[in-house]
């Protein structure tokens, strides 16, 4: 079998997804999606879903105010209901971080309703209890906060897609590529050959391995995030504030409400100095390294001492020296294949503007966004011996 | 006060199970291991004699040092304390050569009253090690005990649920219980039981911390020989629902309906 197509792009995450969906809405015709798994299977599913607006570029205050709308306004716009839920999210600073004041200064002048708390009124912003503030510096409250369903917000543009003309083709595995005169050609996979003129690899924890076949490397590492599904001893309203806690970077965690009157903990990686496979590494969460997780989090938040836990399960994330994703054409790569690496789960935030200014990219139009901080090409002076640091902190 | 102790196997997680096809053994190299889910009503049943009678809650099993994994969450659900004999001298035991290794380690833990095991594990499903246990440590042994009526002047009632049959049935004790799966709902940890369980240290007993006959032991003393394990053939029979969403979960409870699966 041989498909012939305008466009393909590899991965039903939430930034293939929404790619795609921008691309047929802006009339490309002939757009196959080819997913292995399922849609949003990977790091999308696996994602926590938080959408908040502390980030200290401009750029990226800019395209998450407007990816917050997109969520808000998702069910209307795409016809498909993606779980968003509004609440404030409040995120605890390390005590002696500088440099706060100025960014939430910024982050205001961008329009996000942000209040600075300091640790006196951080120890009461929670309605269920008190908060243990020991090493804190600030809490910066985000009025503007909410969580979604990733998995829904991949399924929701697959879907849209879909009536659009886009074909999603899951179950079909991409086992090599073939390049002719600096071009792929044609993409290999277990179910034929497909040829076209646009490759997209937007594959999250399975792009390294496709850039590979192409004799490309560049410096992302798969690491892990340990979720769990906590039954709360008391009521625990769907609005209720998530608290992420950056303050020591050890043990980052967040604890946001889930559906049902669950919560949601969600703790940074187990081991960072471990490599992940995707393709062997098993969900699960061993009890040992997580523990001293629960111990952190219940000193912090004492009123979580008696929720029980539900269910662990990792998650695998893709990151960056400056945790940053890296999208576009890469130079010496073949000239036909666009990247989205390293996005994977923690940009799914940023979902909308990926698709919009992706599709804007590739048709050579105006840029909604400046995607600069993106650039795929300043990948290629990081080495290995830049990463540090930890997303919540550095991003 | 029931001093109780709770056989708990760990076992690989998920159906990621491989099977080396050398050795014909299953390999658990860098396979989660879970509570054997059997035995997760064991340790429940225990924690709740436990409330009931008082006594003690003692979890005991035997594997590789990744089985305190286990043990952990057993004492994350309130079990007293653990012992792990793990040892590579264990190495290859079948189920004669396991229940054998556990009678010497349940002599050296001093009296039980009760010994609680799952019906079966979950990997290997022979069911066997419980009788075995109970034959070699001279107790009584009741399977698939279906519900706990009474414990009184020494005996314990139980009812018993079979695939045909339904039986009450009075065992001495010290006796060896095997459980069915929904004789109660086990509990999950909270988050100060798994800190505080972390903090709990687990015994691990080696091939000479016991008094054991080494030719009763690992695959010297397993008189089972596992010819050959393999996975079942897939049967390819499936399709693809199409459609819109509503279409498909129509189309499929249809065919549930159809099939009388519910």
């Amino acid at each position: 079998m041989s498909v012939i197509s305008d466009v393909i792009i590899i991965g039903a995450g939430s930034s293939g997804s929404a790619v795609a969906y921008y691309l047929a809405k802006k009339g490309v015709k002939n757009i196959v999606v080819l997913e292995k798994l399922g849609m949003g299977s990977g790091a999308t599913g696996h994602a926590a879903g938080l959408i908040r607006h502390h980030y200290p570029d401009r750029n990226l205050v800019k395209m998450v105010r407007y990816c917050s709308q997109k969520f808000i306004d998702f069910k209307e716009e795409m016809g498909f209901n993606i779980d968003y839920v509004r609440n404030d999210f409040c995120y605890l600073t390390p005590a002696g971080q500088k440099g706060i004041e100025d960014i939430i200064e910024m982050q205001r002048s961008e329009g996000v309703n942000v209040e600075l708390l300091t640790p006196a009124q951080v120890a009461h912003i929670h309605p269920k209890g008190e908060i243990n503030t020991d090493g804190i510096g600030y809490g910066l409250l985000d009025h503007d906060g909410g969580y979604a369903d990733p998995y829904k917000v991949a399924v929701g543009y697959c879907e849209r897609a879909k009536q659009l003309g886009v074909e999603i083709k899951i179950g079909v595995e991409v086992l090599d590529f073939v390049v002719d005169s600096g071009k792929v050609t044609k993409v290999i996979t277990n179910k034929g050959d497909f040829s076209a003129g646009l490759v997209i690899n937007a594959a999250g924890l399975g792009a390294s391995k496709l850039n590979s076949l192409l004799g490309i490397t560049l410096p992302v590492k798969n690491f892990s995030l340990g979720h769990g599904v906590l039954i709360p001893d008391i009521t625990f309203e769907p609005d209720i504030l998530t608290i992420n806690d950056a303050s020591q970077e050890e043990y980052l965690f967040f604890l946001r409400p889930e559906s049902g009157g669950t919560a949601l903990i969600g703790m940074d990686q187990d081991d960072p100095n471990r490599e992940f496979n995707p393709d062997t590494y098993y969900m699960d969460v061993p009890f040992n390294k997580i523990g001293k997780y629960y111990e952190h989090i219940v000193k912090r938040l004492p009123f979580a001492a008696g929720f029980k836990l539900s269910t662990a399960f990792g998650a695998l994330d893709v990151k960056t020296p400056d945790w940053n994703p890296g999208i576009g054409f890469l130079e010496g790569a073949p000239e036909n294949y666009y990247q989205i690496v390293a996005g994977s789960g923690h940009s799914f935030k940023l979902a909308p503007v990926f698709g919009k200014v992706v599709a804007e990219q590739i048709l050579g139009e105006n840029q909604s966004f400046d995607f600069s901080v993106f650039d795929i090409n300043r990948l290629s002076k990081f080495s290995d011996d830049d990463f540090g640091g930890s997303f919540f902190i550095n991003e | 006060m029931l001093n109780i102790v709770v056989l708990v196997k760990q076992v690989p997680n998920t159906t990621q199970v491989k099977i080396d096809p050398v050795t014909n053994n299953l390999v658990r190299e860098g396979v989660p291991s879970i509570v054997n889910p059997y035995d997760m009503y064991a340790i429940e049943e225990a924690l709740l004699l436990k409330e009931k009678f008082g006594g003690k809650v003692s979890i005991l099993s035997m594997g590789p040092a990744q089985a305190k994994e286990v043990i952990k969450y057993a004492m994350a659900m309130g079990a007293d304390d653990g012992i792990l004999l793990s040892d590579r001298a264990f190495a290859g035991s079948d189920t004669l050569a396991t229940s054998y290794t556990l009678s010497a380690a349940l002599s050296k833990m001093g009296k039980a009253d009760l010994v609680l095991c799952g019906k079966q594990a979950a990997d290997g499903d022979t069911a066997q090690v419980p009788a075995e246990l109970a034959e070699y440590l001279g107790m009584g042994c009741i399977t698939y005990v279906s519900k706990i009526c009474d414990i009184a002047d020494g005996k314990i009632t139980v009812e018993r649920t079979l695939d045909f049959a339904e039986a009450k049935a009075e065992v001495s004790m010290p006796a060896v219980l095997t459980l069915n799966k929904g004789i109660n709902e086990p509990r999950l940890p909270r988050l100060k039981d798994m800190v505080k369980a972390m903090y709990m240290s687990i015994q691990v007993l080696k091939s000479n911390d016991l008094t054991l006959d080494e030719k009763r032991i690992s695959l010297s003393g397993s008189p089972t020989q596992v010819m050959k394990v393999f996975s079942p053939e897939r049967k390819k029979s499936g399709y693809v629902l199409n459609g819109s969403s509503d279409e498909q979960v129509s189309a499929l409870v249809g065919e549930l309906i159809k099939r009388e699966i519910i």
